[in-house]
């Protein structure tokens, strides 16, 4: 029922904003590179966030990004020493993306 | 990219199939990740059992990641430090603090295992780097963390969980308990990504989701305070566990009770005003002037505590509640000076200690005046003015607070001469403070195993267990901070109880 609910609502918005349009860069990129909805979502007709498992079919497990300093510590927001974090967590894709990591720290980090 | 027409869009409407349900049949199901999730996940992992661990958040660590240090007695550190404390003093300590309004079997059972437990941690890696007290001449039984953060201790437990085996799914809360004829038999869980789990648990299922303090309804619905500030994660602890405790008919406990730090910087966000004692901020220096033991006023602008209470916060947090939530620490240029080459008196908690200069304070002043929480004035009326506050009553308070410094008697409350100072110095400096929540403190009744106990007739809800903050039982009404650390060694310990039980009861 839940699932129902929430899908009729996606139709409902798809409806008003006249899709497709995508508000995010990502989701651009992603276009760009022949990505379809399948590749992400698994399903042709996304009815779920973006699965981390599928970003990794083709990103592979591990990005390498810069690290930085923080006083003593040395930080790279893709190795979070607080458990697995989904790749969608931060990378929003259709929407402008967000450092999650900054809901408790205070980093500058630019991410696509 | 496909277009999304409407048709599709429509036929989606029957496509609840897409949507994966897995079910998993497991031994143990933990609930919450934080203190006490983390450990009873990796001490059922240690005993063989197959093991899932489920967090609602996308990281792991709820508030463990805040703690600083962690209570315990009899152990080698404190040994090794001449510490004398003894199991039954703490024990006779926490029944009296209590009047005792506690589960008095379960109280033994975990102070006498805290120092197993710090050993038990230090096996899996966790340090631990001095045992430290908020009370002058206090008592020491404060662990203190790795960086005076829980971080360390919530990898480690990770690693040992996983490598004996265990799984950890973030972002996917526990919806609903499989509750069939009187027994909890497994968990409905739903990932951020569209999956539903079904779990079955042979053992039992351990709720570790840490009270409601991020849930306004409920905070409200139990008589806490909603206006307060919140310490720690800002989500997450939404009492999802209510609605399981009444499903289940248990009984509930001091649910009103909960822990409350009367200074805080007024209307500001308190995670900015932790810091590691090494590394203080503008912020957390700030935050410190209202842990002073100097002069706090009221609204009415008259002097409500005898200020050196200030780390005892069951003693503050109520008095601060009392006169409206919000209260000015006032001091004058003498005591501006004194603090920055002498440092202050008393800690803000381990974030900025007893000692340190505060060498951030001018930056500060600044800082505050722009944003609203500190002001400013080369007169009292001035300052009363600014502060909002009746001008001859505060007048009048600084007159009274000038006589006791210069008798070195503070008339209206029993405060300790050495703290007893003048404002006679301009320009003179107001910071106001409030009252903020870090956890809520009650729950369900359990025995010592950490079994669930029914209302109707005290015995367990066979295969419920309940651990760590959302524990009913361990305080009356409120908070004790004469033994440093409990909240998180009652965590961790009972987290070790419920996952020990299992084991034991499935050996049968
Ligand atoms: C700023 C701060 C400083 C502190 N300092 C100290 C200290 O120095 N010493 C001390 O002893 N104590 C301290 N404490 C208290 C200590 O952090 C807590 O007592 C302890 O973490 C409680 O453990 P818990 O496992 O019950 O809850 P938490 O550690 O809060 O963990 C609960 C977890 O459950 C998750 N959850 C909630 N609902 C669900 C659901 N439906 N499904 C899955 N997961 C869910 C939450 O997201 C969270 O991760 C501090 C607390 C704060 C906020």
């Amino acid at each position: 029922m839940k699932y129902l609910t929430s899908i009729a609502t996606a139709a409902l918005l798809m409806f008003a904003v006249n899709v497709p349009s995508y508000a995010g860069e990502l989701a651009k990129v992603h276009e760009d590179a022949d990505v379809t909805c399948m590749d992400c979502h698994g399903t042709d007709t996304p009815t779920r966030r973006g699965k981390t498992s599928l970003c990794k079919n083709c990103h592979g497990d591990q990005i390498e990004i810069k690290e930085f300093q923080v006083e003593e510590r040395v930080v790279n927001v893709h190795k979070s020493p607080h458990g697995e974090i989904r790749c969608t967590a931060c990378h929003k894709t259709h929407e402008p993306s967000v450092l999650y990591c900054n809901d408790c720290h205070q980093y500058e980090v630019e991410l696509p | 990219m496909n277009k999304l027409s409407m048709a599709i869009a429509l036929s989606l409407l029957s496509a609840s199939s897409y949507a994966a349900n897995y079910t998993k049949n497991v031994d143990v199901v933990v609930i919450g990740s934080g203190a006490s999730g983390m450990a009873a996940a990796a001490a059922a992992e240690e005993k063989g059992l197959t093991t899932v661990l489920l967090e609602k958040q996308a990281n792991i660590g709820g508030s463990a990641l805040y703690i600083e240090g962690t209570f315990a007695v009899e152990t080698e550190q404190q040994k090794s430090m001449y510490i004398g404390l003894t199991k039954d003093w703490a024990y006779k300590n926490h029944m009296e603090f209590n009047h005792g309004f506690i589960n008095g079997p379960l109280m033994r059972k975990w102070i006498n295992r805290s120092d197993d437990s710090i050993k038990w941690m230090e096996e899996k890696g966790v340090t631990f780097h001095d045992v430290r007290t908020l009370f002058e001449d206090g008592n020491r039984t404060w662990h203190i963390f790795k960086d005076g953060k829980g971080v360390e201790f919530v990898q480690k437990m990770e690693q040992s969980f996983t490598k004996n085996g265990g799984k950890i799914y973030t972002e996917t809360p526990a919806t609903e308990l499989v509750y069939k004829d009187e027994k909890v038999v497994g968990v409905i869980a739903e990932d951020g990504e569209g999956d539903t789990y079904t779990f079955n648990a042979k053992g039992g299922v351990i709720v570790a989701t840490g009270g409601f303090i991020n849930n306004p309804k409920m905070l409200k619905k139990f008589g806490i305070r909603t206006d307060h500030l919140i310490v720690g994660p800002k989500k997450g602890r939404d009492g999802d566990s209510i609605k399981w405790w009444e499903e289940t008919g248990a009984r509930l406990e001091g649910m009103k009770t909960h822990l409350a730090i009367g200074a805080w910087l007024y209307g500001k966000d308190p995670n900015t005003q932790l810091s590691h004692p090494e590394h203080t901020t503008v912020y957390s220096q700030m935050a410190s002037l209202l842990r002073q033991p100097y002069m706090w006023v009221a609204k009415d602008g008259k002097r409500f505590i005898d200020e050196s209470q200030a780390p005892l916060w069951h003693n503050t947090g109520p008095a601060v509640e009392r006169v409206g939530n919000g209260y000015f620490a006032v001091f004058d240029d003498n005591m501006r000076e004194y603090m920055k080459t002498d440092g202050i008196d008393i800690s803000h908690s381990d974030w900025v200690r007893v000692g340190h200069k505060l060498d951030l304070l001018d930056e500060g002043i600044e800082v505050g005046q722009k944003e609203g929480w500190l002001v400013k004035s080369n007169t009292i009326e001035g300052l009363a003015k600014k502060m909002g506050i009746d001008v001859a009553t505060f007048k009048q308070t600084v007159v009274d607070a000038n006589r006791y410094a210069i008798n070195g008697v503070d008339e209206e409350f029993p405060k300790n001469r050495k703290y007893v100072r003048s404002m006679d110095k301009p320009p003179y400096f107001a910071v106001k403070g409030q009252n903020a929540t870090l956890i809520t403190l009650g729950g369900p009744t359990t025995d010592t195993d950490m079994q669930v106990l029914r209302e109707k007739d005290m015995k367990p809800v066979g295969g419920l267990y309940v651990v760590g903050c959302e524990v009913g039982g361990v305080y009356g009404d409120s908070y004790n901070l004469t033994l440093e650390g409990m909240a998180s060694s009652f965590a961790i310990n009972s987290g070790r109880f419920a996952a020990e039980h299992i084991a034991e009861k499935m050996k049968l």
